[in-house]
């Protein structure tokens, strides 16, 4: 169980809000941050978490996020430098054990070792997901239908 | 391994990706796209398939494509509009068999499958993923 577990996400949109309102069902304590007030009409009624508007490498919304400790960073701003940047802040100066950020270009995301961040590429999984798929008809001997194992 | 006729429609990351993958692991591999300069994202050493330069959801495109021998069309723009509707073209016009269109907006998946089109969504890919790592690093307590 994820009961109390203090976690910090950056960027409310579409993966934002997903992880925020299942997090928040799983008894996590969340602070959510957003430069975009319009944002957190995505989350839940019952989402029971801190929100922040504001740009997060701001230095009074670093405060306001920071009255708390938190055992994981999530960084999903649609900008990949900037979601390296934050989960690079959430580490170094709010001394986060854990920080996984995503990761758009799959080039890049191959030459991050040297972060040691833990990083997702939507890219990656839907390119794999639609290779798996392909390659799994294939060897079945069949081109159709290609299931989809992502729903 | 069977060799596809596959053709992919939009050269962006997930595009140029897919294109990179399947032209390496001996697919036939045509991408098209609206914008020439989207081809730079293609690998050099990974794409030996061909590139078509024009709007998708006009037929004349997908002909130059030679869409009467595709085994599969990816529709992979960043519009899922264009996705769903260049899928359905490829299905219904002209008759591909398998058709997969890359969708953002994840409430309207379920009429895109009644429609007969796989859809593939990298939002929600990216969130069981990140799901199960939050899993991962909190209950284990340790990371990676």
């Amino acid at each position: 169980m994820l009961d109390d577990k203090r976690v910090l996400i950056v960027g409310c949109g579409r993966l934002g809000s997903q992880l925020a309102n299942r997090l928040n069902r799983e008894g996590c304590r969340i602070t959510i941050v957003d430069k975009d007030d319009s944002a957190f009409t995505a989350l839940e009624e019952e989402f029971q978490g801190i929100r922040l508007k504001g740009d997060a490498l701001d230095e009074s919304v670093m405060k306001e996020a920071h009255v708390r400790e938190y055992d994981l960073a999530i960084a999903v701003t649609g900008k990949d430098d900037l979601n390296l940047i934050l989960g690079l802040v959430a580490r170094e100066l709010f001394g986060v054990p854990r920080v996984i950020v995503r990761v758009r270009d799959p080039s890049r995301s191959d030459s991050l070792g040297g972060f040691k961040f833990i990083t997702v590429c939507p890219t990656n999984l839907a390119a794999d997901s639609i290779v798996n798929q392909v390659e799994s008809a294939l060897a079945g001997g069949d081109t159709r239908p290609f299931d989809n194992p992502a729903k | 391994m069977k060799s596809l006729y596959v053709i992919v429609v939009g050269c962006g990351r997930l595009g140029a990706h897919l294109a990179n993958l399947l032209s390496q692991s001996g697919h036939r591999v045509v991408v098209i796209d609206r914008d020439k300069e989207s081809f730079s994202n293609l690998s050099s050493e990974a794409f030996s398939g061909f590139k078509v330069e024009g709007d998708a959801s006009e037929p004349e495109t997908l002909r130059q494509a030679k869409i009467g021998q595709a085994d599969l069309l990816i529709a992979a723009t960043r519009e899922d509009n264009v996705n769903i509707m260049v899928a359905l073209v490829a299905k219904k016009s002209f008759g591909v068999k398998n058709v997969m269109a890359r969708v953002y907006d994840t409430r309207r998946e379920g009429l895109y499958r009644e429609m007969g089109l796989e859809t593939v969504s990298p939002i929600l890919l990216a969130g069981e993923e990140f799901f199960r790592l939050v899993y991962k690093a909190l209950d284990a307590g340790g990371e990676k």
